[in-house]
């Protein structure tokens, strides 16, 4: 925002804005993938969930090129203070949207090999932890591009959500495998997919500390209005 | 620009006046020769040739000044339509959301409709940065590129779930002299296009699903009433009133559905009025009062004056009757629903639930995220001291036709549909929604308004109102 003021080098400037477009690039890849993986599982689509497979090259190829961009403004234009945590964190947070693509496309293939199964309730579980964890990736992604950082605290706190979600997922599959051995592929396929959407939900929540580095400086969970509110159990 | 305008007249002026001044030196020059020439006759007829040519020089000059003292005004007019405030003044006044990108992809200017479209608040940051797709780099280059490209549909999530679709073309002014392109990008939110078949697909679905078995049973009763119930009044009259209630609740149902097609309809679009959340909350009690005498529930309100929200104030009525009447149902003869609302200054983590009456073990979910612009905040909450519901629950509250409450009699069992349109009135007025539960304690609400940007200008007194907020911290 106010942050973005103008540097004396103009080259500075569009070197920063390049970074913060390729960013909302890698992000939107990334909050696709996470889609149409969830969706794939939905709908049983091996179509989409191929395309997902298939997107995660060009998410890896966009990491290598911030974490390129990223090291040459280090490198040539020594940046300091808020540009130098915004540098970094640009590199976090990349590297955490490219894990992200990875997650996603793990979904996907568990997806292809639950299409062959029938299918079990509990897959309407799984979406709808998907649905949450893409609109969080969402806001975390709005909040970034935008240094929301009250915006980035609410996602941060949010995450528990996800959390609890999956826990009530994990005891239905528990229960479905206990008492069907023959869904035992499916639910277990079902319970990766469901942990690699925790997993997206807690890269998430990194996306948001570093929103919350960049623009205070230190740490969230060191802020001393969080600390009150987290000792509320998960 | 017009002060532009007058530099450029006087220096045009200037010009024109030094060309009178040398015209009339030589005119001087030429005379003063002519008069020493005079007595010789050769040099006199070159005298008078040398006259004859400064005539006309002088002619040409007088005509070109005075010609070209008339398009002196088109070309001031002409700067006018090509001067880049008019061209600013243009778009703003255009019924049409536009922005216009340098050659990087930065916004250099968006008129009013698209900063509310897409949330632009600085000027100078790339359009990803306010809009994300991974196709906007390849069409901005297309554009830049001299091609047309497609509209792109970018889908959205935040804070509701919408379509916008971004057209790119690409101009380079020509007046400029500089080859600078611009380009400009022409946003559409097609929203309703997109979601509106879904919508209605959906609306007939549930209404069909739903109205189903309470058709059946009436039909059933009226069959019984046909049949062997003919000649017996007592039986009549048990199954009339029986039928009344189905019917009653099927009523209920289609409104409900109603209601919330129509909330869901303008979602995307941030209510433009205001609302006192005070005059809902006493409003939403009043009409529960009747049910929470016959259940022996009281209510308790804890008010605060004045709380001036974006919002429809029908909307935050029903809201807040949702969510009361909610919690009355569940609550247990003889106990107590709490509601009360707050005022605060700017967000915190820990506001959420700051009026809430559970422990901090209780099972939390942020159903909405609260608004985040610096303005002060409302919270309402309201707690109830039912049987709370378990853990696996929790992810489905506010979901259609969810019921968490089976043991309601059927004259007092909602449509399932309550949490649902509180869900998206909240998402309409972009205002937090928070949930939590404990098993055997209780369940309670919380919803976070952001303060309406008008409000301080109504508000006479805003010193007693920062006292009480004090207090209730």
């Amino acid at each position: 925002m106010n942050s973005m003021a103008d540097h004396i080098v103009s080259g500075y400037d569009s070197d920063l804005n390049e970074l913060a477009t390729s960013l909302s690039d890698l992000g939107s890849l990334a909050e696709s993938m996470v889609a149409d993986a969830v969706r794939s599982l939905g709908r049983r689509d091996d179509g989409l969930a191929r395309s997902v497979i298939e997107r995660d090259v060009s998410a890896n190829r966009l990491q290598a090129k911030i974490d390129g961009d990223a090291m040459r403004i280090l490198a040539l234009r020594n940046p300091m203070a808020t540009d130098l945590r915004r540098t970094i964190g640009a590199i976090r947070v990349a590297t955490d949207l490219e894990r992200i693509g990875d997650l996603a496309e793990g979904i996907a293939k568990r997806a292809i090999n639950l299409n062959d199964e029938t299918r079990l309730d509990m897959a309407d579980g799984v979406q709808r932890m998907g649905r949450q964890v893409k609109t969080q990736l969402s806001a975390a992604l709005n909040a970034f591009l935008k240094d929301d950082t009250q915006a980035a605290l609410q996602i941060w706190m949010a995450d528990r959500d996800v959390d609890a979600m999956y826990n009530v997922i994990l005891r239905g599959l528990l229960n479905e495998m206990a008492g069907h051995p023959n869904r035992i592929n499916a639910s277990t396929a079902l319970l990766f997919a469901a942990k690699n959407l925790e997993r997206i939900g807690d890269h998430t929540s990194n996306v948001c500390e570093v929103i919350y580095f960049t623009r205070h400086g230190r740490q969230l969970i060191e802020d001393d209005t969080v600390r009150p509110a987290l000792h509320k159990p998960a | 620009m017009a002060g532009a305008d007058a530099t450029e007249d006087e220096r045009r002026d200037a010009l024109r006046e030094s060309d009178v001044v040398i015209m009339s030196v030589f005119a001087i020059v030429a005379i003063a020769g002519l008069g020493a020439l005079a007595r010789v006759p050769v040099l006199a007829g070159l005298a008078a040739l040398a006259g004859f040519w400064l005539a006309v020089l002088l002619f040409i000059k007088l005509s070109r000044a005075i010609r070209s003292s008339r398009p002196d005004r088109q070309d001031a007019q002409n700067e006018f339509l090509s001067g880049a405030q008019f061209a600013v003044t243009l778009t703003d006044a255009l019924p049409q959301a536009i922005a216009v990108l340098d050659r990087d992809g930065r916004v250099i200017h968006a008129n009013p409709l698209a900063r509310e479209l897409v949330d632009i608040e600085t000027l100078g940051r790339p359009l990803s940065v306010y809009v994300r797709d991974a196709g906007i780099t390849d069409r901005l280059a297309r554009a830049l590129a001299g091609y047309t490209p497609e509209p792109l549909m970018v889908h959205r999530e935040v804070p509701t779930e919408s379509y916008i679709s971004l057209l790119f073309s690409a101009v380079t002014p020509v007046e400029d002299g500089s080859g600078r392109t611009i380009v400009l990008v022409v946003m559409n939110d097609v929203t309703e296009l997109v979601l509106g078949n879904q919508r209605r697909a959906d609306f007939l679905a549930n209404a069909s699903h739903e109205l189903k078995t309470p058709m059946a049973s009436m039909l059933g009763y009226i069959e019984t009433l046909r049949g062997h119930a003919k000649d017996d009044p007592d039986a009549q009259e048990r199954f009339l009133a029986i039928m009344a209630q189905q019917a009653e609740r099927m009523q209920r149902l289609i409104q409900d559905l109603l209601s919330l097609r129509r909330i869901e309809q303008e979602e995307h679009i941030p209510p433009s009025e205001t609302a006192d959340l005070d005059l809902s909350v006493r409003a939403a009690i009043e009409s529960v009062a009747p049910l929470a005498e016959r259940r022996g529930v009281k209510l308790k309100y804890k008010k605060k004056k004045r709380a001036i929200v974006p919002g429809h104030q029908d909307e935050t009525i029903q809201l807040c009757l949702n969510l009361i009447e909610n919690a009355t149902k569940l609550s247990p003869k003889g106990s107590i629903v709490h509601i009360v609302l707050s005022r605060f200054e700017q967000w915190q983590p820990g506001i959420p639930f700051a009026d809430g009456r559970l422990p901090d073990t209780a099972l939390t979910r942020t159903i909405n995220t609260a608004p985040t612009r610096p303005l002060p905040l409302y919270t309402i909450t309201i707690s109830d001291e039912g049987p709370g519901f378990s853990r696996a629950h929790l992810p489905r509250i506010g979901e259609r036709f969810y019921r968490v409450a089976g043991d309601l009699s059927s004259k007092e069992k909602g449509t399932g549909l309550g949490l649902a349109i509180v869900k998206h009135i909240a998402r309409r007025h972009r205002a937090g929604l928070y949930v939590r539960t404990q098993d055997g304690a209780g369940t309670e609400f919380c919803i976070i308004y952001q303060e309406s940007e008008e409000a301080p200008s109504e508000t006479a007194t805003p010193e007693p109102q920062s006292i009480a907020t004090s207090e209730t911290r």
